[in-house]
């Protein structure tokens, strides 16, 4: 096996035992980049010496005894995530050239333990969007088939490790954008609970759903992630202090006491492709025959997850996006040669008008239109009324059942151009996922089989299922994952593009 | 479809968002946002009579983990002062320069 294909913890055992360097490691990651990103553009910055300079530092703490699952092993971060010093624009032309002026907590924490930042990954502008397609930059390809998307907005992380550039990377999941990702290209994607995870260095979208994520080759190396990142923090007053589960023992420990899993099918009945209901129903029944207990239960207001999630991300995001003027951060009408403001109010205005692309700027209408006086009752706290009912819904259910499980997505990856075309049609990518979101809960998308787009049934593409648990049940709901996992072995294939 | 984010809707949004719209965009965030607020609608339908909003899902069955957390109110040296003063498009010594905001 190439040094680049192997996973994060393959790679670790082999650090630790002497068998090979972080800079060897470091650098056949780095030539799998160099290979084969202009074909994927998962990335939008390579950070070649810094990662070399990281890879022997990392070394030095390997041969003195003091490695943890983390050392001396490559990652990348999504570029909606602060990286002090280095260039950080959440894929928007707003942010062109801004390098952020610290580090995210839960980044940090990896690099404090020796970890190897590879560089930073393409996304949607500000994570706006389940393609990728909306990266002021240019779109990242899939590689399981490079004319299509790797989902979004976390698409660049998801498609450096399906790729093989990267072992593990981490994302941001606010309404599904690590889960979906993750099942598009045939990989583990963890949203861990609400608050289990600092937000500080997260370039804020959704301040009430936005967590940090991994994506990762299987469910081992994201509980490792998980657990490395996981914890209170003094810049985050949401970030649980709760003490930090050993997840990456809990894995070991085979399947946990609770195994009722709950399956909404009148949820995913409708408006799901074939090919993804049939692997779905398989790994149903892959689930009996792990001993696990199907119960059938409703869960209709879950349903409605997409409609309040387009009406509170909006909103919350309006707020969030005030900070990008023209004054305090990169791209300001005021110094654009070919802008020439008036007054003030014209550097915002032309500023945001020329920075922000269109999603972004579509998204802020709407939650400036869902805040402004006289619909403020009935959209943003209707919805969050809505969300209320949302949250009962599981709250109820999961005092019958341990888990839930649905698709991921409703479909396989889909072609460039197919749906941007139409944003409600890329919504709707999140039809199962943002309704988790908006109740906090953790969730895990693991491969479950491939399927062929209903544009194709020449080829076939990788297929998710969802995992979902109670607050703070990532151990339990990982357990279960692993278990599956190792049955399966759906996660052990890759794309040809990388061999 | 009916349209419910009318051209006059938008550029009243666009300009309390502080956006400038070119005439093309005007028409097509009117067709993309009557479509996007016509999906959304479907929240009106769902009853939440007696149901308080949530804005935040940190609450925790058993488990008194969100609180005020405070701390001791000092000042300390904030270690880059300068990369944040060089973030700013324009910069005059130790300020950030802006246009004058009273006329």
């Amino acid at each position: 096996m190439k040094l680049h294909e192997l996973d994060l913890s393959e790679a670790h055992m082999k650090l630790v035992k002497g068998e090979i360097s972080s800079v060897e490691l470091t650098t056949a990651c780095l030539e799998q980049i160099e290979k084969y990103d202009g074909k994927i553009n998962a990335f939008v910055t390579v950070t070649k010496d810094e990662a070399l300079e990281q890879a022997k530092r990392a070394d030095g703490l390997i041969k003195s005894e003091k490695a943890t699952y983390l050392t001396g092993v490559p990652f990348a971060v999504k570029d909606v995530i602060m990286t002090k010093g280095i260039e950080t624009t959440a894929s928007s032309n707003i942010l062109k050239g801004y390098k952020a002026s610290f580090t995210a907590t839960g980044v940090q924490k990896i690099l404090d333990q020796g970890g190897v930042l590879l560089g930073k990954t393409n996304c949607d502008a500000f994570a706006h969007g389940a393609s990728t397609e909306n990266s002021d930059f240019f779109p990242t390809k899939n590689p399981w088939d490079i004319e299509r998307v790797p989902g979004g907005s976390s698409g660049g992380s998801a498609a450096a490790v399906a790729a093989r550039m990267v072992p593990y990377a981490l994302g941001t999941d606010t309404g599904g954008s690590i889960r979906q990702p993750a099942a598009l290209t045939n990989l583990v994607g963890l949203k861990p609970t609400y608050g289990r995870v600092s937000r500080y260095g997260l370039i804020a979208m959704t301040s009430s759903t936005d967590c940090l994520s991994v994506v990762s080759r299987d469910v081992n190396d994201s509980a490792i992630v998980l657990e490395a990142m996981a914890g209170e923090d003094v810049h985050d007053a949401t970030a649980a202090r709760l003490p930090v589960p050993d997840f990456t023992g809990a894995v070991r420990e085979g399947l946990p006491e609770s195994l009722r899993v709950g399956v909404p099918r009148a949820f995913f009945e409708e408006g799901v492709e074939k090919g993804v209901l049939e692997a779905i129903e398989k790994a149903i029944e892959e689930f009996e025959k792990m001993g696990m207990e199907i119960i059938d239960i409703p869960l209709p207001m879950a349903k409605r997850g997409v409609a309040v999630y387009y009406i509170l991300t909006p909103s919350e995001l309006s707020s969030n996006l005030e900070r990008f003027d023209g004054i305090r951060y990169q791209y300001s009408a005021e110094t654009d040669p070919e802008e020439n403001p008036q007054n003030l109010y014209e550097v915002y205005t032309k500023t945001r008008g020329k920075g922000f692309g269109a999603e972004a700027k579509r998204r802020i209408m709407t939650g400036t239109f869902a805040l402004s006086s006289g619909y403020y009752d009935a959209y943003y706290k209707k919805a969050s009324r809505v969300r209320t009912a949302i949250i009962n819904e599981f709250d109820e259910a999961f005092k019958s059942v341990d888990y839930i499980l649905t698709p991921t997505s409703p479909s396989v990856a889909f072609k460039i151009g197919e749906k941007v075309v139409d944003p409600l049609s890329l919504y709707l990518e999140d039809i199962f996922l943002a309704a988790v979101s908006l109740a906090g809960l953790p969730a895990v998308s693991v491969p479950c089989g491939f399927a062929s787009p209903e544009d194709n049934p020449d080829v076939t593409l990788p297929v998710g299922l969802q995992l979902i648990a109670p607050r703070f049940g990532e151990a339990k709901m990982l357990r279960v994952a692993k278990v599956y996992e190792q049955i399966t072995d759906w996660h052990k294939k890759s794309p040809s593009l990388a061999n | 479809m009916s349209k419910k984010i009318s051209k006059e809707t938008v550029e009243y949004v666009a300009k309390l968002a502080r956006i400038e719209l070119l005439d093309d965009e005007v028409q097509k965030y009117s067709t993309e946002l009557s479509s996007i607020v016509d999906y959304v609608d479907q929240v009106q339908s769902v009853e939440t009579d007696g149901l308080e909003p949530t804005y935040h899902p940190a609450r925790f069955e058993n488990q008194d983990v969100l609180e005020n957390i405070t701390r001791e109110d000092r000042v300390k040296q904030y270690s880059d002062r300068e990369a944040l003063l060089d973030a700013a498009p324009e910069r005059e010594g130790d300020y950030i320069k802006v246009k004058s905001v009273l006329t």
